[in-house]
């Protein structure tokens, strides 16, 4: 595959389209120039950095000669692709995540022994969260794991045993199923119910916290044909939606209860839904199934999905086009990624590296065009925190913004540069340039080759000349490196 | 460590110690000669934002309203003078503080400190992010609004000379009343000298704008990002310098992080560069399960708000406070009625506190209409009497002579409420 030819071939082209383009930009430097669809190289380009966390040393050639669409419809197939690598090193590394609820929750009695445990599940799954969004084959399902992750945010600090079993049996097991699954087995998983405060909710002592969240946050979106009433309406629809221990087959087990007792048996009315009140616990599903095939759900998912995946401002000509193809396939989540990726929208120069990294893009990305192996987490988790980002840690039940504007301030990006640093002087504990990488841009014998190389791979069709003379100017790799990966271009995707 | 690696290190490793770009003053005039920064002095307004819903039944206690203790079954406080941990302090007939707010209670006492009741926002959301957008960019209900009222300020009165620390952030995201066109630094939490002078060459202080076509669309993307790394490493260059002049300061803050970020705001202030606005936000606030008034979770933070401030107070000293304003708010107040978790759900009408020597203190400002159900917003919630903006747009008065109505700071503002004239004028 990477044969050097190839290499020195796509390194040429590179350089002829960067400077083409240049010349181009430079011609029209004032006027606004139209957007147009993206060339092959540009759309491989792209398809890696928002579809993947980034492109692997080499990848973009790759994708390129096999060319993006073959690429794109591998990854909407996640099951399709093999991932036993990592899996393996997750099951080695990470075993609490296959853990059941009831072994989670059986904690010892002992203070000491449950802080223990604690922080060892909190490593295990930020430990988990890195090394899949870095080492993943199957990308694609990563990006919209992140996505869902923060679409249905839960903060591991109020619900610390809980949380990877939800990412594990929630968001991962229905990130490309039909949204209405997604929605019901977060509604019914004790990591929401506790984080939301529904588990404490009964009829007389009404919670509103997760009835207001779940139409706020996760599916009408806020101000969205609903009101107060509709609030107090739904809370009271699910009360008696709880967690708990019960008998189980092998003894006692914990997990989500419906406990009639707490429930509220008067008729209500969920944004024109009429409930009898009779029905017990079929009437909070049947709540939340009208709230997950409600026309507003599908524009507010659909709107969230396109600023996500295309731009900060996606077009409304694409979300309307999206939000008929989620609505006629019943809410059908690989469809509507499908419908995204496969637009004309997604592939414009006007949607490329338009968007700003968040903490956790960019330190994916390192790693990924780095070739990091990360043997350890704690200090990557520990930057991320610095960045504002620290994983499974957003206390507010929004989850992280993808948005520039709530990333971009000075002073957030010397985190970033100080990562590049420590990442090219070997001072990031846990973690080490791999020789995918280092192959790469040791390959040429010439500093200018070394440049280009370091270019080449770190910011390919940027089109960024300030940040590519310096690093040419440059006469130490560890600088040309760390130059490109705290450039304003890496940090867009 | 495989063969490529052990040479890419060597590689690495030869040319690069001594190389000059590692230098710490070769490529970074802004560190090598510390920025000229003139002696400015100039009032400052320090912004804090609760972020959560603070419980405004809890911090400032109606402890006459008759229907108060019955609404509270668990969480109601004592009047002042009561016996027991949760009699409150004293501020008019009507009003105390929660007992742990003891500083803020003598700095009422001084004249020094203005609390304001039932004030807030006049959309009705109770959603915490949109109360907290509405609020901190000034424009309730108005989503097309994206910038911060703070920085709208900074924006629309920002000169040639501004000073590099006109506006500061010490924590390292900045709050979104301070985010928009105007670069406000937020202060990252890690020595910065090294990537300062390495990446000062990437992103230099130059007004030419950007080099090279990016393709279209996303140019806007490159220079804002272009554009906030130049301002980062001058700001950031001048604050390193001010925050690592030892300290004179003798005054002990809580050590907690907002001890520590109001310590460095003092410390910024004292060395009289410039500093017109500093933002700080404080999260933790939305208790809906055991609130806990007294010694618990609202208690503990309401004691290091109250101990941290009060250190600020005395850290800056009268002569200096007296060109200081400190604004505490929080996006809007809790249910009158307590939930079924000794906890409170998400209600309307709040409060604000503002502390220093350009406030008319000593008195609690805003119109009270009691707890009675009738009087309550949605028969639940305290009513808002002041829309927050009249509060915003007094403060920006009084303390930088400010019109920011007249010069429509605030879009598509109607508000017909009354002013509370609680700044002293500029």
């Amino acid at each position: 595959m990477n044969t050097p030819a190839f290499s020195t071939r796509f390194g040429l082209a590179a350089l002829g389209v960067a400077v083409t383009t240049l010349a181009i930009g430079l011609a029209f430097s004032n006027a606004q120039t139209p957007s147009r669809p993206l060339g092959p190289n540009e759309m491989a380009v792209h398809v890696l950095n928002r579809l993947a966390f980034g492109p692997r040393p080499g990848q973009v050639a790759e994708v390129a000669q096999t060319g993006w669409r073959k690429w794109v419809e591998k990854q909407l197939h996640p099951e399709s692709i093999d991932d036993s690598a990592t899996e393996q090193l997750v099951r080695d590394r990470c075993p609490s995540l296959a853990m059941s609820l009831t072994e989670l929750m059986d904690d010892p009695k002992d203070q000491q022994k449950r802080n223990k445990i604690r922080r060892d599940r909190k490593e295990e799954l930020i430990d988990s969260v890195i090394l899949r969004a870095a080492s993943s084959n199957r990308q694609f399902q990563e990006v919209m794991v992140e996505f869902w992750r923060n679409h249905f945010n839960v903060d591991f600090n109020k619900v610390p045993m809980l949380a990877g079993h939800f990412e594990e049996n929630v968001i991962r097991v229905h990130c490309f199923g039909k949204f209405e699954d997604l929605l019901l087995a977060t509604a019914k998983h004790p990591a929401m119910l506790v984080y939301l405060d529904n588990s404490v909710s009964r009829a007389r002592g009404l919670n509103e916290n997760y009835a207001r969240e779940l139409m706020e946050l996760h599916t009408l979106g806020v101000d969205n044909g609903y009101t107060q009433k509709d609030v107090v309406a739904l809370a009271r629809v699910l009360t008696g939606w709880t967690v708990g221990w019960r008998p189980g087959a092998s003894g006692r087990e914990y997990g989500f209860v419906f406990e009639q007792r707490r429930h509220d048996n008067d008729p209500a009315n969920v944004v024109g839904l009429e409930l009898s009140g009779r029905k017990g616990m079929a009437d909070g599903e049947a709540a939340i199934r009208h709230l997950a095939h409600h026309e507003g759900t599908a524009q507010f998912i659909v709107t969230k999905l396109c600023r996500y995946l295309v731009g900060d401002q996606p077009p409304q000509s694409l979300v309307d086009k999206v939000v008929a193809v989620f609505q006629k396939s019943g809410g059908d989540l690989r469809e509507t990624y499908r419908a995204i990726v496969f637009s004309p929208e997604f592939g414009e120069t006007k949607a490329y590296r338009s968007k700003f990294k968040t903490p956790f893009d960019f330190v994916i990305s390192t790693l990924r065009i780095t070739d990091a192996k990360v043997n350890a987490s704690r200090r990557l988790a520990h930057e991320l925190r610095l960045m504002g980002q620290p994983i499974y840690e957003c206390v507010e039940p929004t989850g992280y913004s993808d948005a520039q504007e709530a990333w971009l301030d000075p002073g957030v990006l010397v985190y970033r540069w100080n990562l590049a640093i420590q990442l090219v002087t070997d001072k990031l504990p846990g973690v080490k340039v791999g020789s995918a990488f280092t192959d790469k841009v040791l390959k040429p014998s010439t500093q200018t080759g070394r440049a280009r190389a370091v270019i080449d791979q770190i910011m390919p069709f940027a089109y960024d000349s300030r940040t590519e003379r310096l690093v040419s100017q440059s006469n130490d790799l560890r600088t040309m490196i760390a130059l490109a990966l705290g450039s304003p271009s890496f940090q867009q995707q | 460590m495989n063969t490529s690696r052990r040479d890419f290190m060597k590689t690495v490793g030869a040319c690069t110690l001594g190389a000059g770009v590692w230098n710490l003053t070769e490529h970074n005039p802004l560190l090598a000669a510390p920025p000229k920064a003139p002696v400015r002095d100039c009032p400052t307004v320090v912004a804090i934002y609760l972020r959560g819903g603070v419980d405004t039944l809890s911090t400032i206690v109606p402890f006459r309203d008759p229907n108060y203790k019955s609404l509270r079954p668990t969480l109601a406080l004592s009047a002042p003078g009561a016996k027991g941990e949760d009699a409150t302090l004293p501020l008019d007939d009507q009003f105390a503080f929660n007992n742990n707010m003891k500083e803020l209670h003598a700095l009422f006492g001084k004249g020094l400190c203005a609390p304001m009741i039932c004030v807030g926002s006049p959309h009705p959301t109770r959603s915490h992010f949109d109360a907290q957008d509405f609020m901190e960019r000034g424009a309730p209900g108005q989503r097309t609004v994206a910038t911060g009222w703070l920085n709208r300020y900074l924006t629309e009165t920002k000169t040639s000379r501004d000073a590099n620390l006109r506006a500061v952030s010490l924590q390292s995201l900045l709050p979104r009343s301070l985010r928009g066109d105007y670069p406000v630094l937020a202060k990252p939490d890690q020595n910065a000298d090294l990537a300062l002078s390495l990446y000062s060459k990437i992103y230099p202080h130059t007004k030419s704008g950007m080099e090279g076509a990016a393709p279209a669309g996303n140019q806007h993307s490159r220079q804002a990002i272009q554009e906030f790394g130049a301002r980062t490493v001058e700001q950031l260059a001048e604050l390193t310098e001010v925050l690592s002049q030892p300290t004179k300061s003798k005054v002990k803050y809580p050590d907690t992080s907002f001890g520590r970020q109001l310590r460095d705001v003092a410390k910024v202030i004292a060395a009289r560069r410039g500093l017109e606005v500093a933002a700080l936000d404080y999260g933790g606030w939305d208790h809906h399960i055991d609130e806990g008034p007294v010694s618990g979770q609202l208690a503990k933070k309401l004691t290091d708000v109250s101990g941290t401030i009060g250190a600020f107070v005395e850290d800056l000293g009268p002569k200096q406070m007296q060109k200081v304003l400190v604004l505490v708010m929080s996006e809007f107040g809790r249910a009158v009625k307590e939930n079924g978790n000794r906890g409170t759900d998400h209600g309307h009408g709040g409060f604000m506190l503002a502390i220093g020597g350009k406030v008319h203190g000593g008195k609690v400002y805003g119109q009270w209409t009691g707890l009675e159900t009738d009087k309550l917003y949605e028969r639940r919630d305290l009513p808002v009497h002041t829309d927050f903006r009249v509060a915003f747009a007094e403060v920006l008065k009084g303390v930088f002579g400010y019109d920011a109505i007249k010069a429509g700071l605030f879009p598509n503002y109607t508000s017909k409420s009354p002013p509370l004239d609680f700044v002293k004028s500029a």
